[in-house]
């Protein structure tokens, strides 16, 4: 009897593991093909000095790329606007989306649309976005001249050395600060209303209450915004090649613009550095695999259950 | 009395906070009516005409830049969420061998910047004959490790009983999938819609890497040239850039409850 039943559940279950497998089947194949062997080739090619314009002269030059990388002035000025970027607008960023949800957070008629107008310039594509900021920070367009009139240089933002990247971070907080509203909203919209009730007895003001209670509440939503905008931004390259390709071309004016990531573009696509491009595009992978690893730490585990 | 005046504050607040969200695009929609003497300039309405849509539609190839736009973004959308649904269901309630792989597999690949793959898939892409075709636009990209994980997420919402139910009734583990779950997938399908869209209608990266002709083109492509060619006529790239946002606005439109639970569960359940 005992017998029976186990070949019974033998048998049902070879059906789920051939179920399972079968439905497994489709994104295996594409994980496969287009993730898995491409990352391994991304690598590999990173170890080789090879040029699509002339594939049979690859050659293998070991850690040479990666060593090169640390002696190129254009690849340290990347990574030191990258960083910068990085460092002055995710805080910016995160504050801005935090002080949007507290307002969003209290209720008031008409809450849904101002929610949907906050949140609308995500949807709309970096090309655009950097499109319309360009004739508004142009010589002589509406807020280049507001700026200038108020002590800001006058000229046009985004073909000044100086503020052509603090130009691209207005416009990447102006596009995504909504979309991180979101998370802030749906954090504070967990914590339970008997947890503001117990501050309340207790005496604390409203200042108290936020920076004692909701804040530390927060701090899962706040890691999370943190490294998803970290990695936002250095992922970031539309907005530039937008801003870009009528005037120099990706990195211009002068090296300015350029990111690990439109370095390794440059590279790849313009001067046909392959294996050079490849091994900046590991070392951005790194970077990100570092904060991504980062935040799960701070996180704590559990997180994906 | 100062209660009021709080509530009055805080009022302007949210509109000066929504004027800095809506005056970029209420720019480019007014700029867009306009002829070009009188851009950048405050003009009454009867000055307004569609001239610059009508020079927009007439002078380029819009029309075949939307239909390339619209495949791209169906067919991928069709994919992914074929490979999204699937391995998410079996991720999250079949028992199969290496299925603690596969899902180590899902989180490691969420960690990897797609940007790593560029150079490999435009050489596969180039070997196979498709750069310069839609098909390289669509084929690499039908599987999205994240919308895997969402669904997983949104199946381990479903209880076991039902499914279990309807299987015993005789569907078997596939039938089951199709003829109970699948139906039940409206909210992720609804979620990952969104999402795609948003992101492949806006994709500027590998269309501009992977096309080169102008007639292979979609519209953020093709707007980023119109806007390097004109930078002069601002009427008529702002007419590009309304063209490109208005079909995507009107979707989230009409989406957005479910794009804004998407996000609010990424970012709770992690």
């Amino acid at each position: 009897m005992k017998m029976k039943k186990m070949k019974v559940k033998e048998a049902v279950s070879f059906d789920e593991k051939r179920a399972g497998l079968l439905l497994m089947l489709p994104a295996a194949i594409c994980w496969v093909l287009w993730f898995f062997i491409p990352f391994v080739q991304s690598v590999y090619l990173s170890f080789f000095d090879y040029s699509y314009l002339k594939p049979d002269a690859k050659q293998f030059i070991g850690l040479q790329n990666y060593i090169h990388m640390f002696q190129d002035p254009k690849f340290l000025l990347a990574l030191k606007n990258t960083l910068l970027f990085v460092v002055i607008t995710v805080p910016v960023m995160t504050l801005i989306s935090l002080g949007l949800a507290i307002i969003l957070n209290t209720k008031f008629r008409g809450r849904g649309i101002f929610r949907t107008i906050y949140f609308i310039p995500y949807t709309i594509a970096g090309v655009a976005v950097a499109t319309m900021f360009m004739y508004l920070f142009v010589k002589g367009g509406i807020m280049q001249s507001f700026l200038a009139k108020i002590g800001f240089p006058d000229v046009t933002w985004y073909a000044n050395v100086k503020l052509t990247m603090p130009f691209i971070g207005i416009l990447f907080i102006w596009q995504l600060v909504g979309f991180y509203m979101i998370y802030y909203l749906s954090g504070m919209q967990t914590i339970s209303e008997n947890v503001y009730e117990a501050s309340r007895i207790d005496g604390a003001g409203k200042w108290q209450t936020f920076r004692y209670v909701t804040l530390p509440l927060l701090k899962p939503t706040t890691y999370l915004v943190i490294v998803y905008s970290i990695i936002q931004a250095f992922q970031l390259f539309d907005q530039i090649a937008a801003v870009t390709s009528a005037s120099g071309g990706l990195g211009s004016p002068a090296g300015a613009t350029n990111t690990l990531l439109t370095y390794f573009y440059l590279n790849s696509f313009k001067y046909y550095k392959v294996g050079y491009g490849c091994a900046i595009a590991v070392v951005l992978f790194l970077i990100i695999l570092l904060v991504s690893l980062i935040q799960k730490k701070l996180s704590g585990s559990g997180e994906f259950d | 009395m100062s209660k009021k005046i709080w509530k009055g504050l805080f009022w302007v607040l949210l509109i000066a906070l929504a004027l800095v969200f809506l005056v970029p695009m209420i720019y480019a929609v007014y700029n867009s009516l306009l002829p070009l003497d009188k851009v950048n300039k405050i003009v009454s309405p009867s000055y307004f005409t569609f001239q610059n849509y009508v020079d927009l539609f007439t002078g380029y190839p819009i029309v075949t830049w939307f239909k390339n736009t619209v495949i791209v973004a169906v067919l991928t959308l069709v994919f992914q969420l074929l490979t999204a649904l699937t391995a998410g269901y079996a991720l999250a309630k079949l028992r199969f061998p290496g299925k603690n792989f596969s899902f180590m597999i899902v989180l490691i690949t969420l960690m990897i910047p797609f940007q790593v793959l560029l150079t490999p898939l435009y050489i596969m892409i180039s070997k196979l004959g498709w750069n310069d075709t839609l098909i390289g636009l669509i084929v690499p990209f039908m599987l999205n490790m994240l919308y895997v994980f969402m669904s997983r997420q949104y199946f381990l919402t479903i209880p076991n009983d039902l499914i279990e139910a309807a299987r015993i009734d005789g569907l078997g583990y596939l039938g089951s999938f199709f003829k109970i779950v699948f139906p039940l997938s409206k909210p992720i399908m609804a979620t990952i819609t969104i999402f795609n869209f948003v992101q492949s209608w806006n994709a500027y990266l590998v269309p501009s890497t992977f096309v080169s002709s102008k007639e292979k083109f979609t519209l953020v492509v093709g707007l980023n040239t119109l806007k390097d060619t004109y930078f002069n006529r601002l009427n008529l790239t702002m007419a590009g850039v309304v063209v490109i946002c208005i079909p995507i606005l009107i979707l989230f439109l009409l989406l957005q409850k479910q794009l804004i639970r998407g996000i609010a569960s990424d970012g709770i359940k992690g």
